[in-house]
């Protein structure tokens, strides 16, 4: 097997640490995140990436530190390969980390509820009506004992039977109706 | 319009695409989505027209109505997020460069027919007519397995007629419906044991005092006392006293020993039950729930549960009739009095339920953290080996002492909670019997009350504080069973994901043809595990699986075997839908050794046995000279009755392996699956096994999923898995011609070979 060969089937990319000098995040037309990343250090021409997914590497306790910056999963852009890893938002500029946290929110989509309507139990099951933060909607419940996740700060995911979740951030702050209907569960 | 989504759902809808000139019969399909394209929940449509020109969107709360060019749109794809999942397509921008927009969103609730309309989406650009009837559509219409009615919601397919119609008390009463002579005798018991204990006090008081002891003479109301002063009535009647107090004692005893009766059975039959619902239930309820959980569940809660029918209820009727039967008397005696008595009451029952609450949260964080720290020490003694390896003795006990300061911490909140209660309630309690001494003393000097009476009103007074005490942490005692109640209802009524057809086939054996048509497949909706994938296995072939971890082979594996359904498109074996054929016949006609390698506890040969019960000696011993571990296994000193599983012998990985191949050896099964059955094995030992089963499974289908180029050598057909897509199928020449994956594995693993030869 000749070594040249060899070399290019087995080719990947190397993930860098993502910095203000070396990436420039922008909004698509699309709505979407657009990269170009620039290589300083060699004389390697710009790259753009029409579009990048960033996913967090501590979504529950730290989701503005390790953000991965990566290729869509499909067929012809790459196979989600890791283009680069910002280790924290803060080292980006006002504009660009609400464009990365926007796309972020969508990726862990994960209302909070403002108000909890009504809470009502038929057949073992519990129906939800709620006000969040993306709206007002409805959700069901199977098991309520062991779909309520309760954190050290006190927050609470809720997770319905869809595989959708909710979470209350701050239990102490929620209206005394809406903790009411869903204390026992706690 | 196909029944995807159809307008009837939403009335609006039909008028908003006829007022944009497009009547109903021009759509052919339809999908509602249920989050906007700006991420909040609402109301969006997606449509494409007959002619497969257009797709249409319309948001119902912003009534925006947008028109795409289904030429304009390439490559659509859905992104699965952790919740929510978006349908994006390519479009070109001005300079002829690839431009992604996105087209819809929706959360996980409509993630299937989000798939289903990219399906039905990519078949129309091809040009393939659909029915109404397609297979694609089967999945919305499924129906509860238990009574055959169709899902009202689809997505959450919850059966309104087979869900318990009865309550959950009474339905953990059935339990109870065989003892019904039992309970009755226990309710007797009850009855004649609260009668006894409210006498006591009347015959100790108002008769042996006040007409016994007491010297003859009237009261100031007028009624006579002392009617019986004589000393025989003194015998008389504290031997009453002392017949009702043995008699009380009979009765403790009849009630335990039908208790136990009950107690026993109901239990077993509770734990029978669980268990028995367990068993039947797929693989993915034991993926999500815990084993240690589902022990619990088995041992636990039955406990609980029948602790409060022989505990709780019993204690419940008791406390019921000595509280209407001590307030009926003391009020018969003297209402003033009975205010007195009462006054602390509604401060007890205000304290209890201010405090409870309170009580309670910290009584389920003493529970929680319990159980949190016995996880830990399960976690650290099952993984005692790398603690050691990494030396991490002195975190772990570190680790451990955190856990139990946070129990004792928990432990100390309830005590506290407890300490501040019961002090409270006694001091009120003693409270009121001295105003009962006060004002009684009183009464009686001023002769409006007999001595005895009051005695009898001291007596009850006790009784009274009994049943408060009980009502209060009665409701903690329920909300307690009803957990426990749910949870193994939930078990209970958990209706298996895969169950046989009414008019499911038993088949005898296969030709071993196999074909995946447009199968998908998701253990959990934000990650997809097989997209769309379609092939072909005719009878006899040898098929070898390649691919990274992850890419989806295993999972092929478990669909063949209908471990799990698939969440889209059809699994054919013989040319019929694997959900019509019988899961035995199935199950006895596919062998799969897997990765996940099982020994019971038993001896060897039972553990061989076990695909076959009724296999002969010998045939055992063939089966394991086929997976070449007939040589090992005796060289054990008990040869083939070495007991091995959990807490045995331990045998290596290499060795488990060949005991599991020949466990599915030996079922002589039409089609075998052997999952990285030999990673574990060196590569002569691999060598002879594969020779040995090829002579054993001539014209059998055989599908063999490895790492190694060297496991497959003789297979005649190779298929490369990637992501969940089948990427390459053909037989090793051409796909060695074709340059593709398998033709980097084949140059990867030859050109590390060629290192090691070379001395690198």
């Amino acid at each position: 097997m000749e070594e040249v060969e060899l070399e290019s089937l087995f080719e990947r990319r190397e993930s860098v640490r993502l910095t203000q000098e070396n990436a420039v995040f922008s909004k698509s037309p699309g709505g979407l995140i657009s990269l170009t990343l620039r290589h300083p250090e060699s004389d390697k021409p710009d790259e753009f990436f029409e579009r990048v997914i960033p996913l967090r590497g501590f979504p529950i306790t730290d989701p503005e530190q390790f953000i991965s910056i990566r290729e869509p999963d499909t067929k012809e852009k790459g196979r989600g390969a890791e283009i680069g890893l910002i280790y924290d938002m803060k080292e980006f500029d006002q504009a660009t980390q609400e464009l990365i946290r926007a796309e972020l929110d969508r990726h862990y989509f994960t209302p909070e509820l403002l108000k909890i309507y009504s809470v009502k139990e038929k057949f073992g099951y519990l129906y939800f009506e709620a006000e969040t933060s993306a709206g007002p909607t409805s959700f069901v419940l199977n098991n309520p004992y062991s779909n309520f996740r309760t954190f050290d700060d006190e927050r609470i995911f809720i997770y319905d039977i869809d595989g959708n979740c909710f979470q209350i951030s701050h239990p102490e702050k929620l209206d005394k109706a809406s903790y009411r209907r869903i204390e026992i569960y706690l | 319009m196909l029944p995807l989504n159809t307008f009837d759902e939403n009335k609006s809808v039909a008028e908003a695409f006829r007022s944009h000139g497009i009547p109903d019969e021009q759509i052919y399909f339809a999908f509602r989505e249920d989050l906007t394209c700006d991420g909040n929940f609402g109301e969006e449509w997606l449509a494409i027209d007959q002619e497969a020109n257009h797709l249409y969107r319309y948001s119902v709360s912003s009534q925006v109505f947008d028109v795409f060019d289904l030429k304009d749109l390439e490559r659509p794809y859905i992104d699965n997020y952790t919740t929510s999942n978006r349908l994006l397509a390519y479009v070109k921008d001005e300079n002829g460069n690839d431009q992604t927009i996105v087209l819809g969103a929706c959360t996980n609730a409509c993630k299937r027919k989000l798939t289903a309309f990219l399906n039905l989406w990519d078949r129309v650009t091809k040009d393939l007519k659909i029915e109404n009837d397609d297979h694609i559509f089967d999945q919305f219409n499924a129906k509860c397995p238990k009574c055959g009615t169709v899902y009202p919601d689809q997505q959450r397919r919850i059966c309104e007629v087979c869900a318990k119609k009865k309550g959950m008390l009474v339905r953990l009463l059935s339990y109870f419906g065989d003892f019904k002579w039992h309970f009755i005798v226990v309710l007797l018991c009850l009855i004649m044991t609260s009668a006894i204990s409210l006498a006591s006090p009347i015959i100790s008081g108002q008769i042996l005092y006040d007409q016994v002891i007491t010297a003859p003479g009237v009261t100031s109301d007028g009624s006579a006392v002392g009617t019986m002063h004589e000393v025989k009535y003194v015998f008389v009647f504290v031997g009453l006293l002392f017949g009702l107090a043995l008699l009380q004692l009979l009765i403790g005893i009849v009630q335990g020993r039908c208790n136990a009766h009950m107690s026993t059975r109901v239990t077993k039959r509770m734990r029978d039950d669980i268990f028995t619902a367990l068993s039947k239930l797929s693989l993915s309820y034991f993926n999500k729930n815990s084993t240690g959980r589902l022990i619990n569940r088995v041992n636990y809660d039955a406990i609980k549960i029948r602790s409060f029918y022989i505990d709780g209820v019993p204690a419940l009727i008791i406390h019921s009739l000595n509280f209407i039967g001590l307030t009926i008397f003391l009020f018969s005696i003297n209402w003033q009095l009975t205010l007195i008595v009462f006054v602390p009451i509604p401060i007890i029952v205000i304290l209890f339920r201010r405090m409870l609450p309170k009580f309670w949260r910290s009584f389920s964080k003493l529970w929680r953290r319990s159980s949190s720290m016995n996880g830990m020490l399960a976690d650290t003694l099952n993984g005692a080996r790398v603690v050691k390896a990494f030396s991490k003795e002195a975190e772990e006990t570190n680790r451990f002492h955190k856990y139990a300061t946070g129990l004792y911490g928990a432990n100390m909140n309830v005590n506290k909670i407890a300490i501040m209660i019961f002090p409270v309630v006694s001091l009120l309690i003693g409270l009121s019997a001295q105003a009962i001494w006060g004002f009684g003393g009183i009464k009686v000097i001023g002769k409006e009350m007999t001595w005895g009476q009051m005695t009898t009103y001291l007596g009850y007074l006790g009784m009274i504080f009994g049943p408060l005490g009980f009502f209060s942490t009665f409701t903690n005692l329920i909300t307690d069973t009803i957990n426990s109640a749910s949870r193994m209802f939930e078990t209970l009524d958990q209706i298996p994901e895969i169950t046989d057809s009414p008019d499911a086939v038993a088949f005898d054996s296969f030709q071993g043809d196999i074909e995946f048509s447009h199968v998908s497949f998701h253990y959990n909706p934000s990650n997809p595990i097989l997209k769309d994938i379609s092939f072909k296995i005719h009878p006899g072939d040898n098929v070898g699986v390649v691919g990274h971890t992850g890419s989806g082979k295993s999972t092929i594996a478990n669909l063949i075997t209908r471990m799990y359904d698939t969440v889209s498109g059809t699994v054919y074996i013989d040319g019929t839908d694997i959900k019509n054929i019988k899961q035995q016949s199935l199950r006895r006609n596919i062998a799969i050794v897997s990765q996940e390698i099982y020994l019971f506890a038993g001896t060897i040969a039972d553990n061989i046995r076990y695909s076959r019960p009724e296999a002969s000696m010998k045939e055992i011993i063939e089966a394991a000279r086929a997976a070449n571990a007939h040589d090992f296994i005796m060289q054990l000193p008990e040869g083939y009755e070495t007991q091995v599983g959990s807490g045995s012998r331990s045998l290596s990985g290499g060795e488990r392996q060949r005991i599991s191949i020949a466990r599915a050896l030996l079922l002589q099964p039409s089609i075998l699956i052997l999952d990285e059955a030999t990673a574990a094995m060196d590569n002569e030992t691999e060598r002879l096994i594969s020779e040995a089963i090829d002579k054993l499974v001539v014209g059998k289908t055989t599908i063999t999923v490895a790492h190694r180029l060297s496991t497959l050598h003789n297979c005649n057909v190779i298929m490369a898995v990637e992501n969940g897509e089948v990427v390459e199928m053909g037989s090793p020449k051409e796909l060695m011609e074709k340059k593709g994956d398998y033709y980097k594995l084949y140059t990867l693993q030859n050109d590390q070979l060629q290192q090691v030869m070379a001395g690198n």
